[in-house]
C-alpha cells in the first residue's frame, strides 16, 4: 500500500514537471496562467499523499482549505490576463 | 488478508488512480494548442483527480479506524469545494484566456462565444468597464 502511496507521488511530480515544462516551452500568459492552477492542484495532491504516508492530522483542514480558496488565485490570475478587464 | 490490509489496498488503489487523472491532464495540456483547449484539459484533474485522492485518503482512515466525524465532514466539504469552487474558477480563467488570446487554434470546429466578444488582444487604455 506503501508502494501504491508512492507510486502516485511520483506521477504527480511527473505532472507537474510536464506542467513546468510547458511554462518554461513559453506559449501566451493564459497558458502559464492554467499551467499555475494545474501545479497548485498537483501541489495539493502530493500534500494529500504525503500527509496520508506520515498520518499528519491536519490533512482534512489543508485540504478544504486548498480547495475552498484556490479559487483566489485562479481569479487574481484571469484578472491580471485581461487587465483588469472584466 | 484482513479488512484493514484490504481497505489500505484500496486506498492506494483509488490514490494511484487519481493522480493518474493528473498525468492524463499534463499530457493533454502538452499536447493541445491553445489556451482555452488547456482550460478545458484542467477539468479531470480537479473533477476527478483531487476527489479521488480525498476518498483514498478517507478509506484509508476508515480502514485503519481513525477516522473522526470532523474529518469526514472536512474531507466531504473538500470534495463538494474540488467539484465547485474549481468548476467557477475554471470558467472564469477560460473567459480571460479567451479575452487576452488572439488566435485560436486552427483545429477549432465551432465558437460559440464569437457572435457575442470580438476576439482581440486586451486595450489597455479602455477603463471604462473596471
Amino acid at each position: 500500500m506503501t508502494g501504491l502511496v508512492v507510486a502516485a507521488v511520483v506521477v504527480l511530480l511527473l505532472s507537474s514537471a510536464v506542467g513546468t515544462a510547458l511554462i518554461v516551452r513559453g506559449g501566451d500568459d493564459a497558458t502559464r496562467a492554467v499551467v499555475g492552477d494545474l501545479l497548485f492542484f498537483c501541489a495539493t495532491g502530493v500534500f494529500i499523499l504525503v500527509g496520508v504516508l506520515s498520518s499528519t492530522s491536519v490533512l482534512y483542514d489543508v485540504a478544504l482549505l486548498a480547495t475552498l480558496c484556490g479559487i483566489l488565485a485562479t481569479a487574481a490570475l484571469a484578472r491580471m490576463l485581461t487587465r483588469g478587464d472584466r | 488478508m484482513t479488512w484493514t490490509d484490504a481497505g489500505q489496498l484500496v486506498a492506494g488503489l483509488l490514490m494511484l488512480l487519481g493522480s493518474l487523472f493528473f498525468a492524463v491532464t499534463a499530457i493533454g495540456m502538452w499536447r493541445s494548442r491553445d489556451a482555452i483547449s488547456r482550460v478545458n484539459n484542467l477539468s479531470p484533474a480537479t473533477g476527478a483527480g483531487l476527489p479521488l485522492i480525498i476518498i483514498g485518503a478517507v478509506v484509508h482512515d476508515l480502514a485503519a479506524g481513525d477516522l473522526t466525524v470532523p474529518d469526514g465532514v472536512k474531507a466531504v466539504l473538500a470534495i463538494g469545494a474540488a467539484l465547485v469552487v474549481s468548476s467557477v474558477a475554471s470558467n472564469m480563467l477560460a473567459r480571460s484566456a479567451y479575452r487576452s488570446q488572439t488566435s485560436l487554434d486552427p483545429r477549432t470546429l465551432s465558437n460559440a462565444l464569437e457572435p457575442f466578444e470580438e476576439l482581440h488582444a486586451p486595450d489597455e487604455d479602455d477603463q471604462t468597464r473596471r
